[in-house]
Order: structure tokens, then sequence, then C-alpha cells
């Protein structure tokens, strides 16, 4: 794989974590937050403070991150998570742009617009992984780790709380719900799971600063859902695989540098009106149809390819399925 | 207060606006009953189920469940507390098969995988939609979705049902299931209060009726000798000339 491929993996690897943890919100919850970055920028602040500050010990800096992304999400869960929809989103927004300026403002600790450097690859029982190759395994084990959650949550009992909530939190609320209860909580748990993005991106750009995780990057985070498909465990991941593919092989064509992120931008726009006037249900969605089609042909083939057999006489001496006016007179 | 009381309004009044959804309503419900609330347009019947339930707590008075005041709760709980309702729009969760739609309330009941499958099991087989489990339930029929409507209010074990027009659109083999159903509450101990437009319905299930008008209680008594008073009739249809 060369440099620039394994790069491309490891951010799709670092978006997925992040669209997975935010579509635990939008799909499975119906919250719609635009403050995800804040918690990508919590677990990149962890590492490199905890790293810079304290120890170069991995687990320390991941338990850090997630804990630190746990309780800041649980104030932002308490102040807006009793808002409904429209409300919730521009609580969220105030509070990813507020958290940007506390991070350029609060120089002594994040180091300001100049941010943090010097962050040292991480050592896991005492193998530094400091290649390419082993910065892929880290950002893999940490999208397939936080995959795994979602599909636990997912059947789980809070999970079927929290689509209750997507679905009707009137309803929910008045057949005994404390719906502000499983959203503060779907709130937090998703925080938490954003901040293994964080981890992963300090580690691995070795650099960290306020402009990468500004609100542009929520709304990036969004449409990586939105595309993908809200509510499916691997929607995020696949939305997010191709707005980070997508818009780096614009670099292949005779634009000008300075012209590529507006350009960025407009596909990212332009991608999610696509898909929504296409199938609402995002690509999974046209996925799990395609399946579901290539099913039904499959079947529809082989019993074409069946040769017929004489009533009674089944392969296996049993008795055949009735046909579908047999079954009718039978009730 | 009587005995038999399970749930007493006292004085009172919920305002939208300048408007006077319930007036200074005093009014008992009471246990093992099938209690019709009856009334025109606008005279407070749904008012009172959300002031009840929590969803609109009353701007002045109290209510009591059980002797115990519970006005100003959350909505969660008085649910949790057995005041459990069904809503008139149904407000189902369409995405969620007709089995998640009685599991996303039974879990609260039942933590155990296997007992909560078999009173989610009971309940679908109860109300006819065990063939339809695994549909989502934007896809079923209208009568199968009011009778989703009910088992959901039922995996909530309430104390005192309260039923925002459960007739409405059914047909006459529903119907009857229905009133059968409503019959086998009582018989359980269960209080269950509807709000019916389809004044037969209230005749057929109702051991007694309430009437309101302008958010007041204006004559209770069992159902014939409600329907026969010629001024409430007026009250509900319009004065004829």
């Amino acid at each position: 794989m060369t440099p620039y491929a394994a790069n491309l993996l490891i951010f799709c690897c670092i978006y997925g974590v992040l669209a997975v943890s935010l579509d635990l919100l939008i799909g499975e919850t119906g919250i719609f937050s635009a403050a995800q970055a804040v918690f990508f920028a919590v677990g990149a602040y962890s590492v490199a403070l905890v790293q810079l500050h304290w120890t170069q010990n991995f687990l320390v800096a991941v338990l850090t991150a997630v804990i630190a992304a746990g309780v800041i999400g649980g104030a932002f869960a308490l102040s807006a998570v009793r808002s409904r929809e429209i409300t919730f989103i521009v609580a969220s927004l105030a509070f990813g742009v507020v958290f940007v300026q506390i991070l350029n403002a609060w120089i002594p600790v994040t180091g300001g617009e100049g941010g943090l450097s010097g962050i040292m690859p991480p050592s896991i029982f005492g193998h530094p992984l400091n290649s390419q190759s082993s910065m892929i395994t880290l950002a893999v084990v940490a999208l397939v780790l936080v995959v795994v959650i979602r599909w636990l949550i997912g059947r789980s009992r809070f999970g079927l709380r929290m689509r209750a909530i997507r679905e009707d939190e009137t309803a929910a609320i008045s057949l005994g719900s404390r719906t502000a209860v499983v959203k503060a909580a779907a709130v937090i748990v998703s925080s938490m799971l954003a901040s293994l993005g964080g981890v992963v991106y300090a580690y691995y750009v070795a650099f960290i600063s306020p402009a990468s995780f500004d609100s542009t990057e929520s709304v990036l985070l969004a449409a990586m859902v939105v595309i993908g498909g809200l509510g499916r465990v691997f929607g995020p991941v696949v939305g997010a695989a191709l707005l980070t593919v997508l818009p780096s092989l614009l670099a292949f064509l005779p634009i000008p540098p300075v012209d590529l992120g507006p350009l960025e931008q407009m596909i990212y726009g332009a991608a999610v009106v696509a898909v929504m006037m296409a199938e609402p249900g995002g690509i999974a969605e046209i996925g799990v149809k395609a399946y579901h089609q290539g099913v039904r042909a499959t079947r529809a083939i082989r019993s074409r390819q069946t040769p017929h057999q004489p009533a009674g006489a089944g392969s296996d001496g049993a008795e055949p399925d009735p046909t579908p006016s047999e079954a009718g007179t039978r009730n | 207060m009587p005995d038999n009381v399970r749930v007493s309004f006292d004085k009172v009044d919920v305002v939208f606006g300048g408007f006077k959804a319930l007036d200074n309503l005093q009014m008992d419900l009471r246990s093992g009953q099938v209690t019709g609330l009856v009334g025109p347009n606008g005279a407070g019947k749904t008012t009172i189920i959300n002031a009840v339930c929590g969803l609109r707590p009353p701007d002045s008075g109290r209510i009591y469940f059980d002797n115990r005041r519970v006005d100003g709760r959350p909505a969660w709980a008085m649910a949790r507390m057995g005041l459990v309702r069904t809503f008139q729009e149904l407000r189902l969760y369409d995405r969620l098969t007709v089995r998640q739609n009685v599991e996303a309330v039974s879990e609260r009941k039942h933590a155990r995988r296997k007992t909560r499958k078999q009173a989610v099991d009971t309940l679908l087989e109860k109300f006819q939609l065990a063939d339809v489990a695994d549909r989502h339930s934007a896809e079923i029929s209208y009568a199968e979705a009011k009778r989703l409507s009910l088992a959901r209010a039922l995996a909530a074990e309430p104390q005192v049902l309260f039923l925002d027009e459960p007739a409405s659109g059914l047909d006459e083999d529903a119907l009857t299931a229905l009133i059968g159903l409503l019959r086998e509450l009582r018989d359980q101990d269960t209080t269950v209060i509807i709000v019916e437009h389809n004044l037969e319905v209230i005749r057929r299930t109702s051991d007694i009726v309430m009437f309101l008008a302008n958010g007041s209680l204006v004559a209770e008594g069992p159902p014939d000798e409600i329907f026969s008073r010629e001024e409430l009739s007026d009250l509900y249809f319009g004065k004829r000339r």
C-alpha cells in the first residue's frame, strides 16, 4: 500500500469512528447534534496534554480522553438535552463555536491557534506504533471497536429506548420512558466514542490545532452520516469513506490549491442533495435494497431451474409445500 | 374521598392563551369501572387526559391518584405510577416492527429477555398481531394499528387506562372485540376511561358517563340516563329548532 493510500485509509477510519458515534445520536435517537467535532477535539487534546504534561502511557491517555469526553458530553447533555429538535441543533452549534473559541483563547493549556505539537506515537506493551502500518492497525481497531459497541447498543434495551424517542418522543414519555435521561445517556456515550477518533488523530498527525475541530467539521460528519445511511451500523462508515476519498481525488485534477477547499464543500453539499433525492435512507439503504432484490432474483432463478416433480414425490419423501391456492383451502 | 375513587380532579384549570380548556373541573373517576367521557368538541375531554397523564400540567387545582397528589409530575412518572394513555392519532413507532413497538414499553417491566419475550408474545397473540409481528408498524392496516396502540398501552401494565377515540375507524367485528376487551379489563379491576364520539360505543361499554361542556363536568350517571336527557342532547348536538 502506498503511503498516500495508507493515509487515506487511516483518515477513513478516523472519520468512520466519528460518523458512527454521531449516528448514535442522529440515526438512533433522532437528535441532530452539530457539536460532534467538540468531542473529536477533546479526544485529541486529552492525548496531547496527557503526553506532554503527565505520561506516555497509551492506556492512560485513552482513558483520560474517554472520561473527559464523557464529562464534557454530560455537561453538554444536561444543558441542552431537555430541548427539542431545532433548539437542540442551535444549542449544539453554539456549544461547538464556544468550545473552539476556548481552544483558541486558552493559550497556556491548548497552545491557542498555534496548537500543540510533538505528540509521540503510542507504545503498546512495549511496542512503539511508529510506522504507518502500525497506525493503520490502531485506526482499524478503533473503528472496529466503535462499530461493535454501536451494534451492541442497537441490540440492547437502551437502543430500543433511543429508537422509540426517535420515532415519537411524546408517545415514549407518555408510556413511561425518561426521555431526558435516555437522550443524555446517548449524548454521553456518543461523546465518549467520538473521543476515540480524536485519540487516533492526535497520535497519527502528531500536531493538533483548533482549526481541525471547528463547526464545519461537525457539518461534514453529519453529511457522512446522512449520505451513508442513518441508523445503519455500516452506513456512516460508508459515508465517511466516500467523503474522505472523493475530495482527495480532486488533488489529481488541475485545480489551484486555493480553490480545493470551497470545491470540497460544494461536493459535500451536492452529494447530500443527490443522495437525499435518490434514496433518503442513504447509500446503505440502496445496498440493502439491492441485496434483497438480488436474493429475490436468485430464488426466482433457482425455482425455475428446479425440475418439476409430481405431487407427493418430494425428494426427501416429505409432503411437498402446498401451492398458495391449496394453502388457502386449508385455512 | 370515597374509597373507590382512583383519580380525582379538584378545581382544575387548564388555560390555553385566553381559552379555559378546563374550568374549575371537579370530577372523580372510580375503580373497576369503564367511564365514558362525552361532550361536544372543545369540551375538554382530551385535555383531561393530557392533564392527568402529565403532558399538560394544570395551571391551577389539584389531581389525586389513589389519594396521592400527582399534578405537576412528569408524564413518564405518571405512566410508571399506572396512569397510561393511548392517542387519538395513535403515535406508533412507525420504523419499528410491531413486536418492537410493544417491547419498547414492555422492557421496563421485564428486564430478562425470556420473560420479556413471553409478555410481548402474549400481548401480540391477544391482539391478533402475531402474524404481523415482524412488519414495521407503518405497514400494517388501520385496524391492526389500532390494536397495536392498545397492546402497547397494556404493555405498560396500567392501573388506569385512558383511551382517546379507541373506536374511530373500526368495523363492527373490531368494535365487538374492543368492547369485549374493555369488559375484560374492567373485570381485572383496571379503571378504564374512554373519550369517544361514537355514543353507541359509550352506551355499550361504559358503566358511567360523564358529560363535559366548556371544560366543566355538567352531568354524570348511567349511559341510558345521560343519553335520555334532552338538555344534554341539546348541548352535544346544538339546540334543535
